[in-house]
């Protein structure tokens, strides 16, 4: 029998995450909410379905995101190109000086190109990991590949994006 | 190192770094670069709105949310279904309650229980104002429509027969019937003493032929224009 679901603490510790990654894939904040929204709202509807046999919690919510933006933009038959989608997040930088302002927004935009230049498949396991903040194995279990195979893809878009930012810090 | 093995041992921390946990000093400088460069997309996490959080929360979970952040409706499957059956059901038990009811009033109002004008026995009534009751029948006047018994009451309804008539307006009915022994000695013929309201003259031959042109007088009671008859 499954234990019943702690709901407030669950969504305490996916709300921010699963935004994260649904605002990566969509162009505006408030679609952004609507989809991360209808995450939960389904997530917890149908929290009878959910196995914890066949995966985390997390690998089940970021599934239901993860179908969500696709039915998403299957049905505006359109999905926005990658760098249209980096430019429109929100980035926190904190608390900065105008200089430091100005240098972080800069190496957002080269980080943001430096994305772009990823397939489709690598640039969603970057916005899974860095954005979802979940581990490889459950990002493994949502895109249904061998978590060794995700850690290659993420070590190796990892270095061209370390080759890309050295390239355009150099003067 | 192998790239599978730079890979593991990336993976290891990484996940560290993301949750804001520290890192060993003793990293290898290929993974320790690639650390950096993960710090720094990290930090182009969209970030929600502050108020969208709560409301959400508030949304999902309710404005009373306890420690084990159990929802106290709606998020638990069976639960909107469950309440639909239960409506349901109070819906059509009332309206078979209502159905019930209707059906009572009419049958004690049309009862063969309540006096009726049919029940009265012939006899000359000369009442002028109301109909006697007939006998045996109660004679206290209760309201014309008093309620009816509950749902699934087995009992013979309470109310006891009201003259329906008692519920109409006050209708003055004289009705007066005169039984003559026959006078006329069969085959005597002429014109009877029929004097109307009613059959007029009867003989022997047969009371089913009076008034019929059949009898003596020839006058026929149901076509009185028919010829005959010499009244």
């Amino acid at each position: 029998m499954v234990a019943p679901l702690d709901f407030a603490a669950l969504f305490d510790t996916y709300y921010p995450k699963l935004y994260g990654y649904i605002r990566s894939q969509v162009t505006d904040p408030t679609t952004a909410e609507d989809l991360t929204a209808a995450a939960f709202e389904r997530a917890f509807s149908r929290s009878d379905s959910y196995n914890p046999a066949k995966g985390s919690f997390a690998t089940w919510l970021f599934r239901i995101a993860r179908n969500l933006v696709i039915n998403h933009y299957a049905a505006t038959s359109r999905k926005p190109v990658q760098t249209e989608l980096d430019e429109a997040a929100e980035v926190s930088s904190g608390e900065l000086s105008p200089e430091q302002h100005l240098l972080h927004q800069e190496q957002q935009r080269i980080l943001r190109e430096s994305i772009a230049t990823l397939s489709e498949r690598d640039q969603e396991i970057i916005q899974l990991k860095f954005f979802g903040r979940i581990t490889n194995r459950e990002i493994a279990e949502v895109l249904e590949l061998n978590e060794k195979t995700v850690s290659v893809i993420i070590l190796r878009a990892l270095q061209k994006l370390k080759v890309r930012l050295q390239t355009q810090e150099a003067p | 190192m192998s790239e599978e093995q730079l890979a593991d041992l990336l993976a290891q921390h990484l996940d560290t770094l993301l949750e804001g946990g520290s890192l060993p000093e003793n990293l290898p400088p290929e993974v320790a670069d690639l650390l950096n460069v993960a710090q720094s997309v990290s930090l182009a996490t969209p970030i929600p709105r502050p108020e969208f959080g709560p409301a959400l929360k508030e949304l999902l979970l309710g404005p009373a949310v306890g420690s084990n952040g159990a929802p106290p409706a709606g998020p638990t499957l069976g639960s909107p279904m469950i309440t639909m059956v239960l409506v349901g059901l109070l819906v059509g038990a009332a309206l078979v309650a209502a159905l019930v009811s209707v059906v009572i009033l009419g049958v004690v109002q049309f009862n063969p229980n309540t006096s009726t004008p049919t029940a009265m026995p012939a006899q000359t009534l000369t009442t002028p104002t109301s109909l006697p009751p007939t006998p045996g029948e109660p004679t206290e006047t209760v309201e014309p429509i008093t309620t009816g018994q509950a749902v699934g009451d087995d009992s013979t309804p309470t109310v006891t027969s009201t003259p329906v008539v008692d519920v109409l307006p006050v209708i003055t009915v004289t009705l007066q019937i005169v039984i003559e022994p026959p006078a006329l000695v069969p085959g005597s013929g002429g014109g009877g003493n029929g004097n109307g309201g009613g059959n007029g003259g009867g003989d022997d031959s047969g009371d089913h032929d009076r008034g019929h042109g059949n009898d003596s007088d020839h006058h026929d009671e149901d076509n009185p224009g028919k010829g005959g008859g010499d009244d």
